[in-house]
């Protein structure tokens, strides 16, 4: 067995765990909302009385202390992944809002961009025992390799889009890399793995170019396998929220996005909603605090209030596709 | 390009088997809208040609399952006949949603309750062994914007009573839709309760006149506002407030109205060639034209 364990840390599973869920926030693209959407989702979810840790996986380009409205802290996951300090409770900070900590992703290292297998897994193994009740990963724009382990060892794969043809290409760039990273780390289809990676390398000679040639190249090879590959494909399960609405035909194309998900990956991909374009979220930037704070009376405001309380309630039993 | 090689009518139309009438056409109008080739959601995915494809596919589809005969043809040689009665089975377990209150009575989340259960149900397998999806599809877009959630998937009016366990799904949603809180200002008219897949379609039918404030209504319900009409046809705001309130004197000549209007019609997704022609017609009568 390799492949999850790994990257979960230990094949112990999360109901045991301190954590309760892991929701991920993704998108492919820089400048969707991400990390709005992070700190809002934890800010919102911080107020209904659980206790909640934002992590910042944008190892990179990390801001989501920003839209948190607290400074740069010394202690960073960069000291973590480097093994600078040993526990992931010294990389976390308070923050202005009870019952909301938080961990800064590592602004200063561009090595740390790409993260090894044992620290991921360290850093999984570490996160679900944190002292917090929901923790939610800010994750960073691309498909690194890392980006797309942190999302499917989430609980709740959030994938944020605006409805214009750049993020809805990176979108789905995003959600093709984790899709076959997933396939590709599930010890079930190791059998398989030959045709996944060529999957993965868009420029195969094979013709392999969509999942659906995947999966007749796997059908014809071994049928079994094939089998277990499209229980797998139906158990991911992203959510799609549409970020910066503007008129009717923006909100359809959340509906047209999950038809291509079916049609093109065979996967049911939960349309959660969306968000209407809204400049307080840019005001708010601005002045360098959290939306959710600096205008509590926004339709945003509201609209995150109900997502959260959505979440709870429909999928609080979800658990990491990869488990 | 569809994910598996062998499909059904019903998969390509990503409605359950015992879908009503109503969920099949719905279905069909929200698929088509969906793989117009100019729709953004394909950009990057499907090139135009597999756009066409699948659009022929689902014309082919809604051609077999609007046809009551050839439907019941389709069912019986494909078996599907008899999950048809297996679902009527599970009635007891899914109380149908005509039981629930209508979509705009309100947003009491303990309703969604029956609904949850049938979407267990279906996680169990109930509809995996026969190869559709697990979950029902969302047969419809919005009928109505809002703020966030209003838009879950599979948002669907009330159920008829013909096809109680179908409908409960999406009913399900619709209840949900609600429990996120639609601002009551932003709800549609009583109309929108009908099974109706375009929010203006029940407004619009019958419609002969096309009067100004039908028009403003039309594009109320698209939720657009003046100023996003006019960056959308780069009409200008003074003219298109003049359409709306029919103030023919401040209008230019009508050759330019007739474009203004084809214009509105095709953003408003309402019949341009009508549209302009009884719009104009009023035009030509107004006094001193």
């Amino acid at each position: 067995m390799d492949g999850h364990p790994s990257l979960l840390g230990e094949t112990r599973h999360p109901t045991t765990r301190r954590v309760r869920q892991i929701w991920a926030i993704g998108g492919g693209k820089g400048g969707v909302g991400k990390s709005l959407l992070s700190s809002s989702l934890a800010i919102s979810l911080s107020r209904t009385g659980h206790k909640v840790l934002a992590v910042d996986l944008d190892l990179g380009g990390a801001n989501l202390h920003t839209t948190l409205g607290v400074d740069l802290p010394r202690q960073t996951l960069n000291d973590y992944f480097s093994e600078r300090v040993s526990q992931i409770s010294a990389c976390v900070s308070p923050t202005s809002i009870p019952n909301l900590e938080f961990i800064s992703g590592a602004q200063d290292s561009v090595s740390i961009a790409n993260v090894p297998e044992a620290q991921k897994a360290r850093f999984m193994n570490a996160i679900r025992e944190v002292d917090a009740d929901y923790v939610i990963f800010d994750l960073g724009a691309g498909t690194a390799s890392h980006t797309l382990d942190f999302f499917l060892a989430s609980d709740i794969n959030l994938v944020t889009l605006l409805p214009e043809p750049t993020s809805i290409e990176n979108g789905y760039r995003f959600l093709k890399s984790a899709y076959f990273r997933r396939l590709w780390l599930n010890p079930r289809l190791h059998g398989a793995r030959q045709w996944i990676e060529i999957a993965m390398d868009a420029k195969n000679n094979e013709g392999i170019r969509s999942p659906s040639d995947l999966f007749r190249a796997a059908t014809r090879d071994n049928p079994d396998l094939a089998a277990v590959m499209k229980a797998e494909i139906e158990r991911f399960r992203p959510k799609l929220i549409l970020n910066q609405v503007r008129t009717h035909s923006d909100i359809e194309i959340g509906f047209s996005v999950k038809t291509v998900c079916k049609k093109y990956f065979g996967i049911d991909m939960d349309y959660l909603g969306y968000l209407d374009y809204d400049s307080a979220v840019w005001q708010a930037i601005r002045r360098k605090r959290p939306v959710m704070l600096e205008f509590p009376n926004s339709k945003l405001v509201t609209s995150i209030d109900r997502l959260v309380d959505y979440l709870l309630k429909k999928h609080a039993d979800q658990r990491s596709s990869i488990l | 390009m569809m994910f598996q090689g062998e499909t059904n009518y019903y998969e390509i139309l990503e409605i359950r088997p015992d879908a009503s009438a109503q969920d099949v056409r719905n279905a069909y109008l929200r698929l088509k809208a969906s793989f117009r080739k100019d729709n953004p959601a394909l950009y990057s995915m499907l090139d135009p040609g597999e756009a066409e494809d699948m659009i022929s596919k689902i014309e082919e589809a809604f051609q077999i399952l609007s046809d009551p005969d050839a439907r019941r043809d389709f069912d019986e040689r494909n078996g599907f006949a008899d999950r048809i009665e297996r679902k009527i089975f599970a009635i007891d377990r899914a109380p149908p949603v005509s039981s629930a209150p209508p979509m705009d009575g309100g947003g009491d989340d303990m309703l969604v309750a029956p609904a949850t259960d049938f979407e267990g149900m279906s996680t169990r397998g109930e509809t995996t062994q026969t190869g559709i999806s697990a979950f029902s599809l969302p047969t419809q877009a919005p009928r109505e914007p809002g703020s966030f959630l209003d838009t879950l998937p599979k948002a669907e009016p009330p159920a008829s009573p013909s096809t109680p366990v179908a409908m409960s799904s999406p009913g399900l949603v619709d209840r949900r839709t609600n429990a996120f809180g639609r601002r009551e200002a932003d709800r549609a008219p009583p109309t929108l309760a009908n099974p109706q897949v375009d929010p203006v379609a029940a407004e619009v039918m019958g419609e002969t006149e096309w009067r100004g404030p039908t028009l403003r209504r039309i594009r109320e319900l698209r939720r657009y506002s003046l100023d996003d009409i006019a960056s959308l046809t780069k009409i200008s705001k003074n003219h298109l407030l003049a359409i709306e309130e029919e103030a023919f004197a401040k209008l230019p000549a009508p050759v330019f109205v007739r474009g203004f209007i084809l214009q509105i019609a095709r953003t408003l997704k309402i019949p341009p060639e009508p549209v302009a022609a009884a719009y104009l017609a009023r035009l030509s009568k107004r006094p001193g034209a």
